[in-house]
C-alpha cells in the first residue's frame, strides 16, 4: 500500500490553493495513487453548517479537517486540503495529528488576490458587506516551517504543482515517476541537444 | 560567523572542483602566454601540478563526466552518449542519470558524512539524494526541476540562474550568443560563490558548461583572429581566470583545487556522416515511408552509427531483426574496420578515420551488452554525426568547434600526480584519496603520487 500523506495548503483567500491542490490531485491520480481533495467550503457547509466565521469556529472547523485528513492519510490515501488555517496553532495541530504532513505555504501579495478575486469576496470587502477576510481584516499567521512556500505571482500554477511533486518525491510519500522527462520537457531537452550538435 | 567557520573547518581536507568543460590544454598554455589568466597561471607554476589528461571514449560530455563521478569506465556506468536506442525497438532515448548505473562521487562522499556541493555536472538530471545540495547540469528541463533538495531551485531561478545558452539563438547570431554566454556565465558565477558562502561543504565541485559553449559557436574566431569575436573569446576567459581568483579566496592553504576539463576542443571545418557511408557501402539500409529515424532501418542493414562514431552491427538476439551471429561478429568487424578506415573527404582525398576501437578495447564490465561494436575517432576538423538520411557523406555546419579525445587538462593545487598516460577516469579516485579514502572496484586510478 502507498504511504498516506496529507498536503495542506494554507494561504490567504484567492492565492492559490485550490487551483494547486486541483492541479496536483490531477497528478497524483495520474499516477494511480488514491486520492481525496478536501474542500474546505464542501467540508464547512456538510460537517459544519452551524459554524460562522469566529477564530473559535474556525478552530473547530481546523479540528473536524484535521480528524479527517489524519483518518484518510493513516489508511493510504493522499489527501489534499486547501484551507487558509489562518492561525499556526491550527496547522501545528494538525501537524502534531496527521502522519506524513506536508505545510504547503501558498504566498501572495493582498493586492494580487484583491485583483485575482475569483469568488468576489475582495469586492465585498471593499462595499463593506464582509469584515473577516484572513490576511485583511483577520490575521493570518505566515508558517515559520512550511515543507513548501510556492510563490504564485512568480509562477504558474504547473510550476507550483511540480514544486509540490518534487517535495513529495524528496520526502518519500510518492515514488518518483518513470519517465525521467514529461512528454514537454523532453521535447525541450532534446531541441537543447539538437541545437547544440550533441543528437 | 565566517572566521569560526573557516576556523572549525580548518582541521579537515576539503576539495575544490572546478570543471571547465572542454578547455584544452594547450589552450590554457597559450592564454597564459597571452597573459589572459594571471590567477590560474600563477597557480600551475606553484607547488602541485598541470598535465593534459585524455577523454574517454566517445569523447562527450555526459560520458566524459559520467566517468568523472564514478571513476568508472561506460562498461561499468552505462552512460555511452547524449543519445542511446533500445536494441529491441531501435527506439532512441536521451540517457539521465537513472541510466547511470554507479554510485557518484558525491554520494559516496555522502555516505562517509561529507557535505557536497554539486552544480551543473552533465548527466546529473534528475538529481539524485546527497548529503548537501545538488544542481543538476543542462540536461534539465528546468531550473525549477534541476535541484536536491527541490527549494534550491527556487532560490536559483529568484536569482535568474540559468541552466544553459540558447543554441538556437547562437546559431543565427553570434553577437546575441556572446551575449547570452556572458550573462549565463555570470549568473553561473553569482550562484558559486553564493553557495561557497552560505554552504558548508567538505565536497564543492563548480562545473562551468559556458566554455565548451564558446569553443562551438566561436572556435574558428579564436583560432582566426576574427576582428570581432577574437576578443570576446579571451576576455571570456578573463572572466573564467576572475572567478578562480574568487575560489581562491574562499579557500584556505590545506584545501584542494583541482581544475579539469573533460575533453579538448579543435576548429570544426565538416560533418561527417557516418550512416550515410555505411548506406553507400551497403552496410546500411532503411525502409520507405517508415520515417527519418533509425528505427526505419531495414532487417537486412548489417551495422549503424550513433552520434559520435559508435558502430553497431545489427546482432542477432539484440537488435530487433537482428541476424549477426556472435561468432561472426569478430570478422564482420574487421571488414567494417577496414571499409571505414578507407572512408575519404571527396574533395581532398584525404581518410577521415584515425582511429578504431573495438569493444573490448573501450569498454568492460557488466553494461557491454547495449554497447557500440566499435568507437572510431576522426581526424581534427571532420565532426562525426550519426544522422539517419543525408544527401551527401559531407556537409557544413552551423557550429566551428568540436570535441577531441586527448588534450582534456588537469590541474591539482597541493598534490604532486604522476606521469604518464591518464584519463578522465582517473580523478575521482585521486580526489577519493585526497580525502582519505579508497575505494575498491573503480576503473580509474589515482594519480597522487604519495
Amino acid at each position: 500500500m502507498e504511504k498516506g500523506f496529507t498536503i495542506w495548503f494554507t494561504g490567504v483567500p484567492a492565492s492559490g490553493k485550490s487551483t494547486i491542490g486541483t492541479e496536483v490531485e490531477k497528478i497524483l491520480r495520474g499516477r494511480g495513487l488514491k486520492v481525496e481533495n478536501l474542500d474546505a467550503d464542501d467540508v464547512r457547509q456538510n460537517l459544519s453548517p452551524d459554524l460562522k466565521w469566529s477564530k473559535a469556529d474556525r478552530d473547530l472547523n481546523t479540528k473536524r479537517l484535521t480528524f479527517i485528513a489524519k483518518l484518510l492519510s493513516r489508511n493510504g490515501v493522499a489527501v489534499i486540503i486547501a484551507a487558509a488555517a489562518s492561525y499556526r496553532e491550527f496547522r501545528d495541530r494538525a501537524r502534531r495529528e496527521i502522519d506524513n504532513f506536508v505545510e504547503a505555504w501558498v504566498n501572495c501579495s493582498l493586492e494580487e488576490c484583491k485583483q485575482r478575486d475569483p469568488k468576489g469576496l475582495y469586492a465585498r470587502g471593499e462595499r463593506g458587506e464582509v469584515n473577516d477576510i484572513e490576511g485583511w481584516h483577520q490575521p493570518y499567521e505566515e508558517p515559520l516551517n512550511a515543507e513548501l512556500v510556492l510563490e504564485t505571482e512568480q509562477y504558474s500554477v504547473d510550476e507550483c504543482a511540480a514544486q509540490v511533486i518534487a517535495k513529495l518525491e524528496e520526502l518519500g510519500y510518492i515514488v518518483p515517476s518513470d519517465d525521467v522527462y514529461s512528454a514537454e520537457d523532453e521535447a525541450k531537452v532534446e531541441e537543447r541537444l539538437r541545437g547544440l550538435g550533441y543528437i | 560567523m565566517g572566521f569560526i567557520r573557516k576556523f572549525l573547518e580548518k582541521k579537515k581536507r576539503r576539495v575544490f572542483v572546478l570543471g571547465l568543460d572542454g578547455m584544452p590544454f594547450t589552450l590554457a598554455q597559450q592564454l597564459f602566454g597571452m597573459g589572459t589568466m594571471p590567477t590560474y597561471k600563477g597557480l600551475t607554476e606553484g607547488q602541485g601540478a598541470f598535465r593534459p589528461i585524455d577523454s574517454v571514449l566517445p569523447p562527450v560530455s555526459s560520458v566524459a563526466w559520467a566517468s568523472f563521478m564514478t571513476g568508472k569506465n561506460p562498461g561499468n556506468h552505462n552512460i555511452f552518449g547524449f543519445v542511446d536506442r533500445r536494441p529491441g525497438t531501435l527506439e532512441t532515448f536521451i540517457p539521465s542519470c537513472l541510466d547511470l548505473k554507479s554510485e557518484t562521487l558525491w554520494e559516496i562522499l555522502s555516505r562517509h558524512g561529507k557535505r557536497v556541493v554539486v552544480m551543473n555536472v552533465p548527466t546529473s538530471y534528475p538529481p539524485r539524494k546527497v548529503n548537501g545540495i545538488l544542481v543538476a547540469g543542462f540536461e534539465s528541463p528546468s531550473v525549477e526541476k534541476a535541484t536536491y533538495p527541490s527549494e534550491v531551485g527556487m532560490k536559483l531561478k529568484q536569482m535568474g540562474y540559468r541552466i544553459d545558452i540558447d543554441p538556437w539563438q547562437a546559431r543565427q547570431s553570434r553577437k546575441k550568443f556572446v551575449e547570452d554566454l556572458y550573462q549565463t556565465f555570470q549568473k553561473r558565477q553569482e550562484a558559486v560563490l553564493h553557495f561557497m558562502d552560505e554552504e558548508p561543504w567538505d565536497f564543492f565541485i563548480a562545473h562551468i558548461m559556458d566554455t565548451d559553449r564558446m569553443h562551438h559557436f566561436l572556435w574558428r574566431q579564436w583560432e582566426e583572429k576574427d576582428p570581432e569575436f577574437h576578443a570576446r573569446f579571451v576576455e571570456f576567459y578573463a572572466r573564467v581566470d576572475a572567478l578562480i581568483a574568487e575560489v581562491m579566496q574562499r579557500l584556505m592553504d590545506e584545501d584542494e583545487l583541482i581544475i579539469l576539463s573533460d575533453h579538448g576542443f579543435c576548429r570544426l571545418d565538416k560533418e561527417v556522416y557516418i550512416n550515410h557511408y555505411l548506406a553507400e557501402q551497403g552496410w546500411l539500409s532503411f525502409e520507405d515511408g517508415k520515417g527519418d529515424n533509425l528505427s526505419a532501418m531495414s532487417p537486412a542493414s548489417k551495422a549503424y552509427s550513433l552520434i559520435p562514431g559508435r558502430i553497431y552491427l545489427n546482432r542477432k538476439g539484440r537488435e530487433r531483426d537482428g541476424w549477426i551471429e556472435d561468432a561472426d561478429v569478430d570478422s564482420v568487424i574487421d571488414e567494417l574496420k577496414g571499409c571505414l578506415l578507407e572512408m575519404k573527404d571527396p574533395a581532398s582525398g584525404e581518410t577521415i578515420i584515425t582511429r578504431c576501437f573495438r569493444k573490448e578495447e573501450a569498454f568492460t564490465g557488466a553494461y557491454c551488452d547495449t554497447a557500440p561494436e566499435m568507437v572510431v575517432l576522426s581526424r581534427d576538423g571532420y565532426d562525426l554525426k550519426g544522422n539517419i538520411k543525408t544527401d551527401a557523406l559531407l556537409g557544413p555546419s552551423e557550429l566551428v568547434g568540436m570535441h577531441t579525445y586527448n588534450n582534456a587538462m588537469l590541474y591539482s593545487k597541493n598534490s604532486q600526480l604522476r606521469d604518464g598516460p591518464a584519463c578522465v577516469t582517473d580523478v575521482m579516485p585521486t580526489i577519493l584519496q585526497v580525502m582519505g579514502l579508497n575505494l575498491e572496484g573503480l576503473d580509474g586510478r589515482s594519480l597522487l603520487i604519495q
